[in-house]
């Protein structure tokens, strides 16, 4: 009897341990710092050793992974470290990307998201871009935040040089809460 | 005392646990969503509403246009002969659980109108069969062949998406697209 409850407790435990390390590599393992700005993380799916995880990060959501062909990079957190909140303003500020397209997004853990384009946007003079995070109507561009904590901001754009190393990415700081 | 052998067996199910989880629980969800998003239907194109695509592609924007043929070659080869736009746009091979089996983008591709033949590639059982029957050369030929790409996986998605910067470019583009075909060869 004691024998079978040991059985039972290894497997347990073992599943337990097995199931919650395949969700953290799959949620972490494919997205690698951002040389120079480690807030930023980029989506490698080009390694065959890592593939499946690379693929389950976005198929477990059941969503299509980004393709090839664009380049992929996420954060979940401001310039401050703290994970971004949709009852908060931030605004992304900086140069983007050489790309021939490109988008931002942010979406809450549920899957809410909202989605801004090349097309959508009004550029400074200089060519940067200032775009604000907000749940409401603000003056200038903005992404609709949707509700909730643990946001994540994406910026996936579709270059002819993917393997380019990447020069700077945009800060994003808090405005006010 | 918790002997070593309970180790053994906690080790032994934590990496089942963790090779299943990795390996079949990510195709199942996506499986389940292309179902939901998609419903029935396999072999022929089709252009999806803006609703529709954003759930499939999380970085598509609402006017971007995304057309798509979920095909099965269960029963053989499809093949896609392809009516795009003359703007940007990206041509995407998935399976039916995410890997991506073929990229192309305009830039790559120079043209507008082409076929692609998608089939089932061969398993290492059967690359291992054609070598005992010395049928090597077939493997090659099909290895080699241009606008046709080798899919790992029976059934999947044949996908363009065509990113636009304005709402109103999407009318022309679908009408344009809607000459897209995708059938059992």
């Amino acid at each position: 009897m004691r024998g079978f409850l040991h059985l039972v407790l290894a497997l347990a435990i073992g599943a337990f341990v097995g199931w919650i390390s395949a969700r953290l590599m799959i949620e972490n393992l494919p997205l690698k710092a951002v040389a120079g700005n480690d807030k930023w993380r980029e989506y490698d799916g080009a390694d065959e050793l890592l593939l499946p995880y690379a693929v389950g990060h976005f198929s477990s959501r059941g969503e299509l992974p980004p393709p090839n062909v664009a380049r992929y990079f996420h954060r979940t957190v401001d310039d401050d470290g703290n994970s971004l909140r949709g009852e908060c303003i931030y605004e992304v500020n900086g140069r983007l990307l050489p790309a021939r397209w490109w988008s931002m997004a942010i979406a809450n853990p549920r899957g809410d998201r909202s989605v801004i384009a090349a097309g959508d946007v009004m550029r400074e003079s200089d060519g940067s871009l200032i775009l604000s995070l907000a749940p409401f109507p603000v003056p200038g561009n903005r992404l609709t935040s949707p509700a909730g904590s643990q946001l994540t901001f994406s910026y996936v754009i579709q270059s002819d040089t993917p393997d380019a190393p990447v020069a700077s990415l945009p800060a994003l700081r808090k405005v006010r809460c | 005392m918790f002997r070593l052998y309970w180790f053994i067996v906690m080790f032994v199910a934590a990496i089942a646990a963790h090779a299943a989880h990795v390996l079949f629980m990510p195709g199942a969800t996506l499986e389940a969503r292309l179902e939901q998003v998609l419903g029935p239907g396999t072999n022929s194109f089709r252009i999806l509403s803006p609703a529709q695509a954003v759930q499939l592609l999380p970085s598509a924007s609402p006017h971007d246009v995304v057309g798509l043929c979920r095909f099965d070659l269960t029963r053989g080869s499809v093949q896609l002969d392809a009516s795009f736009p003359r703007g940007d746009w990206m041509f995407l091979v998935y399976t039916v659980t995410g890997r991506q089996a073929y990229s192309l983008s305009r830039t790559e591709a120079g043209e507008t109108k082409f076929t692609v033949e998608l089939i089932q590639a061969p398993g290492l059982i059967k690359d291992l069969l054609a070598l005992v029957d010395d049928k090597v050369a077939d493997v090659e030929d099909i290895s080699n062949a241009g606008w046709r790409v080798n899919v790992p996986e029976a059934n999947g998605l044949a996908l363009v998406w065509v990113p636009l910067s304005d709402e109103i470019f999407r009318k022309p583009v679908e009408e344009g697209l809607k000459r897209t075909r995708c059938h059992r060869m």
